[in-house]
């Protein structure tokens, strides 16, 4: 049987979907442009509990209260508990010389164990929490605070990059928190921001503790708490005005295992919530959030799978043809020509090339995070072709360790950083 | 929640993705379309050059072979050139109609060519090696081996000039004729190279075994 009618129907249901969501975020973006970063008017400064989960980060806590510290908001009002989840180094000791700084220790239980447990104790009428690697900007709190002026809005998240991107791996991940934080915004408008991260979110209290706070048996209690949110009839905002600075993976092997872990998260996540699968009562969860969700999954596998196909394809027999030619007395490049014939399909690939880097460049342009000079480009070009195609093959063996179940226990491997 | 735009973005993805698919009809179709154009005229040329053909050997008129072996050999040219068009159109091909019946006219002209080749070759005494040469057109496990084959056909015919034909003639389109060529050497297989119509090449033959053959 010939494959490539299947191979061709897979590559136009590919290619169909691709272009939906670009297109779709940019009809998101040719109506929102002018308000991508406003704020709604502040009419109260809510007293706010900070919540830092803590898993030996003895070297990096401190930073983190002089930056929570330092916020532009009434002393009085803003409390920062660090819950050191059970640190074998001196975390405890470094948190507990910050005055107006309150320090619970716990027995280790992973971050969303750790941000429970500081809920409980949590007395302001918004509750934030804060990676302990986190660095906000002075202002960020005043710029998340006004969009809990609307009372349905369960959470604000903030605007999160990269600080010291230094290598290759850093810098790609640069670039992509700038694409996260960019779609993310705009995914605001579809009420559909499925991840309040950990570096800075802030949620009403009451409505935290309502739902049950955060799930522990989730890899990714950022999306897990998210979609709690929506599933129960609340908005979740984006203040892209509130900066927040994060460190990156420094390795890839470090890399690779996050990216496991926010998948297999997501993952959990999307089984847990399956019921509410294209069913109205639950917002925008049922009938965007999970779809969108799923299929960006179902996507990049399978795009994995029909462009490796395709390239192993062209490849393999270009190396038959080359290899075939000498063999036969040819001069290989005088003929390869015949094997590089473009096709409509061709058309339609580039067309979705063309709009994923003018997207970047609108992203890039907008989020006023310019890469600047020709590394930039580097870094750019690598992100788009050898970055984003990493995924898929981290996506395969989440996926696999998911099925199989190999992941317990990473509950508690990070339990202070998203 | 701005709902709309869930739905117009799925309109204007239906009408940008329709618009590529109908101009990709198109250009298939429009090629399909000069294929026939390009084949009507050769067939005009074809019947030109037979018949000079014709008309010597009726006529015995030696003085004018010269004349019916160049414009043989210039029809040539055209012909394998149409060929390598009708090959490329047919691999980037995907909505239009098969082309089949381009391939079909197209493999009937080589045949007819190929038969007046032999008869130059008898009336006239023309010096050319004829290379007949069978590819199947619906085994793609034999892509690569065709591709290369007609590479080295290629490169032998740009090395040798006149002194070479090229005939290249389905193994697999069911035509009666091709089909008793095929019985009388008894070539089943693809690729296989028929030359000067007493030998017979199985499998992919190298550039220089065929320069040796083709002594040009």
């Amino acid at each position: 049987m010939a494959v490539e009618p299947f191979v061709d129907a897979a590559y136009l249901l590919f290619a169909f979907t691709s272009l939906y969501f670009v297109i779709l975020f940019f009809l998101l973006f040719a109506r929102n442009k002018r308000d991508l970063k406003a704020l709604p008017q502040l009419s109260a400064l809510p007293g706010i509990t900070l919540i830092v989960p803590a898993y030996n980060e003895e070297k990096t806590v401190s930073k983190t209260l002089r930056h929570l510290q330092g916020f532009d908001y009434p002393k009085e009002g803003v409390e920062i508990l660090v819950v050191d989840d059970g640190s074998s180094d001196r975390t405890f000791e470094v948190a507990s010389r910050f005055k107006g700084v309150t320090v619970l220790k716990k027995k280790n239980g992973g971050k969303a164990s750790a941000l429970n447990y500081g809920l409980r104790f949590a007395k302001g009428e918004l509750v934030g929490c804060v990676d302990s690697d986190s660095s906000p900007r002075s202002d960020a709190l005043l710029k998340m605070v006004p969009f809990f002026s609307q009372e349905n809005v369960g959470a604000v998240t903030s605007s999160i990059f990269v600080s010291g991107a230094k290598n290759t791996i850093e810098r790609l991940q640069r670039i992509e928190y700038i694409m996260i934080v960019w779609a993310r915004k705009l995914l605001e408008y579809l009420d559909s921001v499925y991840c309040t991260p950990g570096p800075l979110s802030l949620y009403r209290t009451d409505v935290l503790r309502k739902v049950g706070g955060f799930d522990e048996k989730n890899l990714t209690e950022d999306i897990e708490v998210a979609w709690k949110l929506i599933h129960h009839g609340y908005k979740i905002r984006m203040a892209s005005a509130a900066e927040v600075y994060t460190a990156p993976q420094e390795t890839f092997g470090k890399w690779w295992k996050q990216r496991l872990r926010w998948n297999i998260g997501g993952m959990q996540t999307t089984l847990k919530y399956r019921n509410d699968l294209f069913r109205r009562g639950f917002g925008s969860l049922g009938m965007f959030v999970i779809p969108f969700f799923s299929l960006s999954y179902f996507l990049s596998m399978f795009g994995l799978f029909l462009f490796g196909y395709i390239v192993t394809k062209w490849v393999s027999n270009l190396v038959l043809f080359a290899t075939g030619a000498s063999a036969l007395g040819l001069n290989p490049l005088n003929h390869l020509g015949m094997l590089m014939l473009p096709d409509v399909f061709t058309v339609f690939g580039l067309l979705i090339l063309v709009l994923s880097l003018v997207w970047v460049r609108i992203s890039l342009k907008t989020v006023g995070k310019p890469l600047g000079g020709w590394r930039g480009l580097v870094d750019l070009a690598l992100y788009l072709t050898v970055y984003i195609t990493i995924f898929p093959f981290n996506l395969l063996q989440s996926s696999w360790r998911f099925v199989t179940g190999n992941y317990s226990g990473w509950q508690g491997f990070t339990t202070s950083r998203s | 929640m701005q709902k709309d735009l869930l739905w117009k973005a799925g309109l204007l993805t239906v009408v940008i993705f329709a618009a590529g698919i109908g101009i990709g009809m198109w250009l298939d179709i429009s090629r399909v379309g000069s294929v026939q154009e390009r084949l009507t005229d050769i067939d005009l040329e074809w019947n030109d050059a037979r018949l000079q053909s014709l008309y010597y050997s009726t006529l015995n008129d030696s003085a004018s072979c010269g004349a019916a072996v160049r414009a043989n050999l210039d029809f040539n040219g055209k012909i394998y050139a149409e060929g390598q068009t009708i090959e490329k159109y047919e691999a980037i091909n995907r909505f239009a109609p098969d082309l089949i019946q381009q391939k079909k006219r197209y493999a009937l002209l080589q045949f007819q060519f190929w038969l007046n080749s032999l008869n130059l070759k008898k009336s006239c005494g023309a010096n050319y090696t004829t290379f007949a040469y069978f590819y199947s057109h619906y085994n793609t496990s034999l892509e690569i081996d065709q591709e290369l084959q007609s590479a080295v056909l290629l490169e032998l015919k740009e090395q040798c000039g006149d002194s070479v034909l090229l005939v290249p003639l389905p193994l697999d389109l069911e035509l009666t004729s091709i089909d008793l060529l095929k019985d009388a050497y008894k070539i089943n297989s693809a690729p296989s190279i028929l030359v000067d119509e007493s030998s017979v090449l199985r499998g992919l033959q190298s550039l220089p075994d065929l320069e040796k053959i083709a002594k040009c």
